[in-house]
């Protein structure tokens, strides 16, 4: 025998023992488990950054002239107009670089200066929000626990997570998606700002006596019509600095309405651990949370000066609960309550330590499949192929005989060729894979029929054996190269354009024309030459 | 191994030194080789063929001789590539099966105006069916929801209590307990503006009635639907280029335009019939698309790649005569080849489920076009091409 039947044995149990060893990696749509492409909302974050500097700012001018006029700080965009005094204008030029000077505008009878947050500086924070994102979903798939999920970024800003063979997508939405933003923010008590708004149906208004001993009124709504309230809300202009917030009212099946300062005191990011804990008393469960040093000198200041006033306790824009600070706390603990289940209170938890994502995510695409779809897929995708492989294998005995049996030998080392490929690059095998998969064998055996038909006519030429062979092959394989190329191009284009499944494809369809090269033209040569030597023939 | 083995052995060694060294080809004649490969009486044969009569054969081999007398040039093509072998004793078989019989000429190219006339007929057809916006689009293009669901309770659930759930979708009964949503893309961006997704909400809602089990999800927003929107058909037509260029680089012009044609003509036909028989278009028949765009080529390249052959061995210049011979000799390969993948295509179609159905049916409409364009639309265009670039020169 000659060294080529060796190399093929060994690499036939060099393929086996990968494929043994390493395994092959079953895609989504086969292990059952969920696809989510993420946008990471890129415009809030920017809008945020520009809202904080001009908070920033407006607090500098309160510093400054003691004096609040009205609308001397506006954003828009990435703009942000300020009425003031031209050394002040000087001092925010210098203190904030991020921003360019644009000039002088009048509106109405005020004159304001435009600053413009630069482009790149907009481009950075773009990009940092979503790296960010992306660790703080990492973070947050860890502690769910998923086996080898698949955390990276796609595009500019969008963020792809792959969570095999798990059971709730949904709590794996609600734990990845939540944007977990906490805040501490101090409740305006003094204005009685709904005093004279007029509720329309289905929202109606009350009052309560405000912890200044002043009577304020507020809004609220029953569960149900809470959009209502919203869009209602939407629709007033809260005075300057303040901002309407909602939240569960007490018993916890209403919503209300919360006035509350603009610029949050503390924010998550202070947060060193957050855990759930019960209460002896009511049963229920709340979150203890432990802030850092800076957050628990700032948690001090802020309570030791506003003894007697609410400090709202915010979500992600919803307040929690408003407890009223009785004395100033140190030691930088804090609870938030807020009627959970022991569920939410976990899940809670969870997010609050893994720390806020910098910007709002929305879920752009979902594929889930279920564990049992994926079994049922897999057998009958499996049967499919398999059967379809059976009847090319047929139909290459009965029509090619001897020659057709070393074709399928060769299909059947491209098939091993491509699994064991799959397997050495952890790459998935997909449902449209398996289809790519039996395809492959139907492509693998035509490259022996170009050759076989070609051989075919060699031997009707010159009626021997051997040197049609040869001739055969040599003709023939110009064509095959041609042939397999054009494929392979094709493949290439798919991979480049499609995303998880259809990746999958390309790939086994890519890897597959390439077997074939090794296993349809190299091995079956080999084997029909040792058979040709050893008398062994027939076409 | 026996002696006789080793001597053997030995044989076939000593032929490889020789085919290694220079060989110089014009001193062998043609009727030499013939002579030397002539089977001999007594001599061993393998098959089960000895009891063939060896006058039949020899007859036959007369006749192999005469139609290589006719083409000397093409034997000497051959025999560069032929190193010459030792005599061997193994026997061919005398006649093959074959789908397709050898010699036999069919004249396709007469044909060519009829194939022009179905085929832009059904062009006109698909385009009309996909500029009309009548291709079933997938959630993965326009955006939205197609779930699956099976009720896991006791009770009977009927569509209509579904329907009233979700008043703007369609939904399918799948099986007993199963069905299928499809939900617009409004559902996926009204569930974005709340925060939501819309798998959860939808997982909510059907709480509302029961227990439901969510087999599979799959939801598309805008963002995504328009990107891949562009994308895939970039794909299609980068690839398209991409292979016309390599014919372009590989074979003549003339096919390259044929090729470019008939691969547009193929991808249209088949979206515009798997459109009108309501398979969805979805990325994996995109794949499909693409794979075979990729495939249906073999079958032109495998013709093409015979018409240059018999070009460079006769002087024969680009008739239709050529071209239906080249055709005919490759027919039964083309036929074959076309089958083999067809064999699982149509398993695919038969046992698989879902997408991989879908694959299936885009694949075999496709390979029923392809093998067909690649007689009638890429080699009668690469002739009518050149009659009519010769006639301009003249």
């Amino acid at each position: 025998m000659g060294w080529r039947i060796y190399f093929i044995i060994l690499s036939i149990l060099a393929f086996a023992g990968i494929i043994a060893f390493r395994g092959i990696k079953l895609g989504l749509d086969l292990k059952g488990g969920s696809h989510f492409v993420l946008n990471v909302r890129q415009d809030l974050a920017v809008k945020k950054y520009v809202e904080r500097i001009a908070g920033e700012i407006l607090s500098e001018y309160k510093k400054k002239y003691q004096e609040l006029t009205t609308y001397s700080v506006l954003f828009e965009d990435t703009n942000i107009y300020v009425s003031a005094p031209t050394e002040f204008v000087e001092e925010i030029k210098k203190k904030f670089p991020s921003f360019d000077y644009k000039g002088k505008e009048l509106h109405g009878e005020t004159e304001y200066h435009i600053f413009t947050l630069k482009e790149y500086e907009k481009k950075e924070i773009e990009e940092f929000a979503v790296n960010q994102a992306l660790s703080v979903i990492r973070a947050r798939v860890d502690e769910f626990g998923v086996a080898e999920p698949q955390i990276s970024k796609y595009g500019q800003s969008k963020i792809v997570v792959q969570l095999p063979g798990i059971q709730d997508p949904s709590q794996a939405k609600r734990i990845i998606g939540k944007t977990a933003l906490l805040e501490f923010r101090l409740v305006d008590d003094e204005t009685d700002f709904f005093a004279s708004t007029v509720p329309p149906e289905g929202i109606y208004k009350n009052t309560e006596v405000a912890s200044t001993k002043k009577t304020v009124s507020y809004l609220w709504t029953y569960e149900k019509d809470l959009n209502k309230l919203e869009d209602f809300v939407k629709t007033l202009t809260p005075p300057f600095g303040r901002t309407i917030l909602l939240g569960k009212g007490e018993g916890g099946k209403i919503w209300r309405t919360y006035i509350v300062e603009s610029i949050s005191e503390i924010t998550g990011e202070f947060l060193r651990d957050a855990v759930v804990r019960m209460n002896s008393i009511t049963n229920e469960p709340y979150i203890l949370i432990t802030f850092n040093s800076e957050g628990a000198s700032r948690f001090e200041r802020i309570t030791g000066e506003n003894v007697g006033k609410r400090l709202a306790i915010i979500l992600d824009e919803k307040v929690f609960s408003a407890p009223v600070i009785r004395e100033k706390i140190s030691g930088g603990v804090a609870t938030i309550e807020g009627r959970f289940t022991i569920e939410e209170a976990r899940e809670l938890a969870s997010v609050l330590r893994t720390g806020a994502l910098p910007a709002p995510v929305e879920f752009e695409e979902e594929r889930t499949v279920g564990p049992s779809l994926g079994q049922d897929s897999i057998r009958k995708g499996i049967f499919a192929s398999l059967t379809g492989v059976g009847l090319v294998g047929a139909f290459m005995l009965g029509y090619y005989r001897i020659s057709g049996f070393v074709a399928m030998i060769g299909a059947s080392i491209t098939i091993l060729f491509t699994l064991a490929i799959l397997s050495l690059f952890s790459a998935t095998l997909t449902l449209p894979g398996l289809a790519g998969l039996a395809l492959t064998v139907g492509m693998t055996v035509d490259n022996n029929i170009i050759i076989f038909e070609r051989v075919r006519e060699e031997i009707l030429r010159r009626g021997v054996v051997k040197p049609s062979v040869e001739a055969g092959h040599k003709l023939a394989m110009a064509t095959i190269l041609d042939a397999n190329i054009t494929t392979l191009i094709a493949a290439l284009f798919i991979f480049q354009f499609g995303t998880g499944p259809v990746r999958g494809f390309a790939l086994t369809l890519s890897i597959g024309i390439l077997g074939a090269l090794y296993g349809a033209v190299f091995c079956s040569k080999a084997i029909l030459d040792l058979l040709i030597s050893r008398k062994i023939f027939s076409i | 191994m026996s002696e006789k083995d080793k001597l053997k052995k030995k044989l076939f060694k000593e032929a490889g030194k020789e085919k290694r060294e220079k060989f110089d080809e014009q001193k062998i004649s043609v009727k030499k080789e013939n002579q030397e490969s002539l089977p001999q009486p007594g001599e061993e044969v393998i098959d089960g063929k000895e009891k063939i009569d060896i006058a039949v054969q020899q007859e036959q081999f007369q006749k192999v001789k005469k139609t290589q007398k006719a083409q000397p040039r093409e034997v000497q093509q051959l025999k560069e590539v032929v190193k010459p072998t030792p005599k061997t004793k193994i026997l061919t078989p005398p006649k093959f099966f074959s789908i397709f019989p050898y010699g036999k000429i069919i004249n396709f190219m007469k044909f060519r105006r009829w194939a022009y006339a179905i085929s832009s007929a059904l062009a006109l057809f698909s385009l009309f069916v996909i500029l009309s916006g009548r291709v079933p689009l997938s959630p993965d293009f326009r955006g939205g929801v197609s779930a699956e669901v099976e009720y896991r309770g006791d009770k009977k659930i009927s569509e209509g209590e579904l329907r009233a759930l979700f008043p703007e979708a369609t939904i399918q009964k799948l099986g007993e307990r199963e069905f299928l949503l499809k939900l617009p893309l409004d559902f996926v961006e009204k569930a974005k503006q709340e925060g939501k997704d819309a798998g959860s909400v939808i997982k909510e809602k059907l709480d509302q009635i029961g227990q439901f089990e969510t087999k599979r999800v799959e939801s598309v927003g805008s963002l995504i639907g328009t990107e891949l929107r562009k994308k895939g058909v970039l794909a299609v037509i980068f690839s398209l280029i991409g292979i016309s260029i390599y014919i372009l680089l590989r074979f003549e012009w003339r096919f390259a335009v044929g090729a470019f044609i008939s691969l547009f003509h193929d991808s249209i036909i088949t979206l515009g019939i798997a459109s009108a028989l309501g398979v969805e278009f979805s990325l994996p028949t995109l794949a499909a698309i693409l794979t075979l765009i990729g495939y249906s080529i073999n079958d032109s390249i495998i013709i093409a790649d015979r018409i240059r052959e018999k070009l460079r061995l006769s002087r024969a210049v680009w008739t239709e005569e050529l071209f239906n011979k080249a055709i005919s000799e490759t027919l039964s390969r083309t036929i074959i080849t076309v089958f083999t993948v067809m064999l699982p295509t149509i398993t695919i179609i038969l046992f698989g489920t879902g997408v991989l159905k879908d694959i299936g049916i885009f694949f075999l409409i496709g390979l029923i076009f392809g093998t067909y364009s690649s007689i009638f639309v890429v080699s009668a265009m690469a002739l009518d091409i050149y009659n009519l670039t010769r006639k301009k020169r003249t």
